[in-house]
């Protein structure tokens, strides 16, 4: 018995520190064994025992803490006494840890964040694949949505949206307001309730309900004054009357972050039976176990049976897609390959600074060897070399997210406007505790290394020798010269990510528009269907608009188009071509133009005529196709004076629309997307309630334009809002800001890489010269030639670096590949990208090198034989 | 020019001494002890009111070491126990002013404690 609680009292003592425990461990065992031996019984000798063991508990972290304190107050003292190793180490690291922190706050906030809706796992986006059309992720009709309902086992429910753009009026200025058309039960499948008053009831989406409104905590806030009465007041939307059931939290905006409204989705009769009519975006909420490939299986039965059923459904199929995967595909590719490019970045830093480490400990090897000799055993040098490397790493660590705090800011600023989440980033705990961990973590890995290998060394070697450095000092150079590879072939891989990020961008930017965004001043205009609910009122709202802003003195002239820029589902319809029995499923984009729009945007015909005042609502119906369209379908004829009309089937009853003119085919849908087949109608023929005005003025920056579309749009209806007057050349900027975003970024970081891989190439050699002085002084002596001297300096590391940029190449090629997606307009094995980098690379190399070559040559022989 | 005398720490520098510190000063104030002697001794003198754990009792002694108010001996047998070689502790010079220092400041105390009535007035 003695014997067992003896072990267990010997075993514990290894929670002492090893320093304490080889010194004292011997005593306290006897010391207990003396206490046993002489206890009164077995009641006290447990009691002894027990006492002894809270002994070990209570005071063996003081030991390590006081040992701590020691070995952090020795840390300090010699990091001051080294200056500059310390403040180089310090910069490497932060600069390392902040990229690193700040691209993880992105992160963070962007793709690792939950949604902040309840099971937020189950919510899940219903997207049709249109193949025939060539959408891989369509919204649905009503009809297949009730279908589904009635049909998945799988889904709890399924609400379906739709946006709706509305002018709040009342109390302030209008407003165009971001409104949501929802189904009764949307935020019982978003899982969010509102904050104040309820949510929807189930029948409010029944056609003819009295109206209602939920209101966004923003629109609440900005224009209620938040007012907690709200709830139960009406509103003026597009001149109707709604009233206000509730107000939601600020965490929940959905279907984008700017919708300031909800309101009940009430479907017409007539849209109920048409099948053929996609506009509802569908999100659903699994039942509780149910897996994602679970439903999918089962919608994928669904869409058999329903293309069994329906013609219109065949070639149709459902793809199931998280929300949260939903939310965050679009930045994932690009914040990944940032977080790659951190991550190398970070590498070479701790490589930078764990070469310095080794280098200063074999440096030290006398003062290290003296130290082990006084009595600090090996475990000792190692605790202390180690608490000196953490105190470096976690020093780095917190200027790392000073850093980083400065660094996000950067990075907010530089997002793409449409990046709206980037707002949410912000260096909070998280991040914090990210940064301090990230130093911990590489602290230990760097640091530990060189701390085991100095202590590891023969210490009476090092004393004998009376040289202040030590054996061990092949191991360390081998080390640091793989170490100095590795480096190189990252930031050779950083080198060439840049350049083909920098590339694709100027590729992007050199592509021809095919209208001219000079001066033109755009601003949207929505008209309230209830307000203008006929072709004329809508018409005549527009002429005289156009009218008035031509006739300003600073406007060359005035124009409007439906939608100039394409979204991923534009307004599109398939369509039939007079004389050809095959309907054409590939749809044909449909937009209302002015007479005056296409030589305001100065698009070029190059066939027919473009529209005039004579296109009216009692003159023969006419269109406008791109040069895209007409090439594709009237290969070897003049498309002019043919005859198309939307919609399908034997039972169309569309309208004929004659082609009058043939425009050049512009980039609206997006400077990297394929031009679609696109045509455009007379506004007085086809009437848009949506506009979007555009003013070419005669000088640059009229920001006396914005005040004057107001005036005109308010002098002519005194509640018509007009929204985002911008410069067209804005608005277009803001669709290459991604690409901008990710080349800047990327190129920083690879400049940040190659600072740090010329500063690591530049401490191996200096170091290299500076330990072989002697020899190098000898064989200046024996005659050895120039390059014979630079070779013994600094072959080595020259080689490594070789190699590196070997590695480095082979590496590019993989990494090209996997960032081919976020390529444009050039190949991932771009010559001139890898050409550029290995030229950047070698000068960058030289220029490291000049300095230690020009002291290993000037290395004096008779000082250093003097020396031996 | 400093001399070395002014590096030294005075006895004052340590006080007031922590319980445990005294109590082990004094029980190495008659003669070296090894450390089982010394917790067998402040045992004794406080009545089985102080015992320390082996633990406790080396921390002090680190401590003591450090701060140069007692030293290591050469490792000898107990002469009242077996014959097995133990490491004897004794005071320095610095240790025993020390500790005196601090048992004239509590007779001090006491002093001041039995003027103001405190302990009663008997002698």
């Amino acid at each position: 018995m003695t014997r067992i609680a003896t072990r267990i009292y010997a075993a514990s003592l290894y929670l002492y520190p090893s320093s304490f425990r080889d010194e004292y461990g011997p005593e306290l065992r006897r010391l207990l064994a003396d206490s046993l031996r002489h206890a009164d019984g077995s009641a006290e000798a447990a009691l002894v025992w027990l006492r002894a063991m809270a002994g070990v508990l209570l005071a063996a972290p003081g030991e390590h803490a006081s040992l701590l304190l020691q070995d952090l107050r020795f840390a300090f003292r010699t990091l001051r006494h080294a200056k500059w190793f310390t403040l180089t180490a310090l910069f490497t690291l932060a600069l390392g840890i902040g990229a690193n922190t700040a691209i993880f706050s992105v992160v963070e906030a962007l793709l690792l964040r939950q949604l902040p809706y309840r099971d937020p796992d189950r919510i899940v986006m219903v997207w049709v694949k249109n193949p025939e059309q060539g959408f891989d992720h369509d919204v649905t009709s009503y009809p297949r949505l009730e279908d589904w309902r009635a049909q998945s086992r799988a889904v709890e429910s399924f609400a379906a949206y739709i946006g709706a753009s509305r002018a709040l009026t009342g109390w302030q200025d209008p407003e165009q307001v971001h409104g949501a058309r929802v189904t009764a039960n949307f935020f019982r499948v978003m899982g969010a309730e509102p904050a104040l008053g309820s949510g929807f009831s189930p029948g409010d989406d029944d056609f003819g309900r009295p109206r209602k409104a939920i209101l966004s905590h923003g629109l609440w806030a900005r224009r209620f004054g938040a007012d907690p009465g709200i709830v139960g007041r009406d509103i003026t939307m597009d001149g109707r009357l709604y009233t206000v059931v509730g107000v939601m939290p600020s965490s929940f905006r959905y279907p984008t972050r700017d919708t300031d409204v909800w309101e009940p989705l009430a479907v017409g009769a007539e849209t109920r039976q048409q099948r053929g009519a996609f506009w509802l975006t569908t999100v659903a909420r699994l039942k509780a176990g149910v897996t994602l490939a679970q439903a999918q299986q089962e919608m994928d039965g669904i869409s058999r049976r329903l293309a069994e059923q329906h013609a219109r459904d065949r070639g149709l199929a459902v793809d199931l897609v998280t929300l949260k995967d939903e939310l965050t595909a679009a930045t994932r590719p690009a914040l990944l390959v940032l977080t790659a490019a951190v991550a190398c970045v970070l590498l070479i830093a701790c490589a930078n600074v764990a070469g310095m480490l080794v280098a200063r400990a074999s440096d030290r090897g006398r003062e290290i060897a003296l130290r082990a000799a006084l009595g600090a055993g090996r475990a000792r040098v190692t605790r202390q070399l180690l608490t000196e490397g953490m105190v470096l790493f976690l020093l780095g660590g917190g200027l790392g997210l000073a850093l980083a705090a400065i660094g996000v800011r950067v990075i907010v600023r530089l997002a793409p406007v449409a990046l709206t989440e980037v707002r949410d980033v912000s260096v909070d705990w998280t991040v914090a505790l990210y940064a301090v961990g990230l130093a911990a973590i590489t602290g230990l890995v760097f640091g530990a290394g060189p701390a085991i290998q100095a202590a590891r060394r023969d210490q009476a070697a090092a004393l004998r020798s009376g040289s202040p450095r030590i054996g061990g000092r092949r191991e360390a150079a081998w080390l640091r010269t793989g170490v100095l590879a590795v480096q190189v072939a990252l930031a050779f891989v950083l080198l060439t990510g840049a350049t083909l990020l920098v590339r694709s961008f100027a590729a992007m930017q050199a592509v021809e528009l095919g209208f001219d965004p000079g001066r033109v001043i755009a601003a949207r205009v929505i008209l309230p269907g209830a307000k203008y609910d006929s072709a004329s009122k809508v018409t005549s709202f527009y002429d005289a608009l156009t009218e008035r802003l031509a006739a300003m003195p600073d406007v060359e002239s005035a124009a409007g188009i439906s939608e100039l820029l394409l979204s991923r589902l534009p307004n599109s319809a398939g369509f039939q071509i007079e004389g050809r029995a095959q309907d054409v499923a590939t749809p044909l984009t449909y937009d209302s133009v002015t007479p005056g729009f296409f030589r305001a945007m100065r698009i070029p015909l190059l066939r027919g005529r473009f529209f005039t005042d004579a296109d009216g609502d009692t003159s023969e119906r006419v269109t406008i196709v791109n040069e895209t369209t007409a090439a594709r379908y009237w290969p070897a004829e003049d498309a002019v004076g043919k005859r198309i009309r939307f919609g399908s089937g034997p039972g169309n009853k569309g309208p004929w629309l004659t082609i009058v003119g043939v425009v050049a085919d512009t980039k609206r849908a997006g400077l990297d997307v394929p031009v679609f087949t696109e045509s455009y109608q007379p506004m007085r023929q086809s009437a848009s309630p949506d506009l979007l005005l555009l003013l070419r003025t005669r000088t640059d920056g009229a920001a006396s334009v914005a005040p004057a579309i107001r005036a005109a749009v308010r002098e002519i209806d005194p509640q018509q809002p007009v929204s985002s007057i911008a410069p067209l050349k804005a608005m277009l900027d803001e669709s290459v800001a991604g690409r901008r975003f990710n080349a800047m970024l990327v190129t920083a970081f690879a400049v940040a890489a190659l600072v740090l891989a010329a500063g690591g190439i530049y401490g191996l050699l200096v170091y290299s010269v500076a330990q072989q002085d002697r020899e190098l002084g000898v064989r200046r002596a024996l005659g050895a030639s120039a390059t014979a001297i630079l070779q013994a300096a600094g072959g080595r590391a020259l080689a490594a670096a070789g190699v590196g940029a070997l590695v480095g190449v082979v590496l590019s090629i993989a990494v090209g590949r996997a960032i081919a997606g976020l390529l444009f307009g050039i190949a991932p094995l771009d010559a001139f990208s890898y050409a550029l980098a290995v030229c950047v690379l070698g000068v960058v190399v030289a220029a490291a090198a000049v300095v230690p070559f020009r002291r290993a040559l000037n290395v004096d022989p008779a000082v250093s034989l003097r020396a031996e | 020019m400093t001399s070395a005398r002014d590096d030294e720490p005075r006895p004052e520098d340590f006080l007031p001494l922590h319980r445990d510190t005294f109590h082990i000063l004094v029980s190495l104030a008659d003669r070296d002890r090894h450390g089982y002697s010394i917790l067998l001794d402040v045992a004794d003198r406080t009545g089985g009111a102080l015992r320390f754990s082996p633990s406790s009792l080396y921390a002090s002694i680190k401590r003591l070491l450090h701060q140069g108010l007692i030293e290591e001996l050469a490792e000898r047998p107990d002469p009242d126990e077996d014959d097995e070689r133990r490491r004897y502790y004794r005071l320095t010079r610095l240790g025993r002013k020390v500790a005196e220092v601090e048992a004239r400041r509590l007779q001090q105390l006491l002093v001041q404690a039995r003027a103001t009535g405190l302990l009663g007035r008997r002698a």
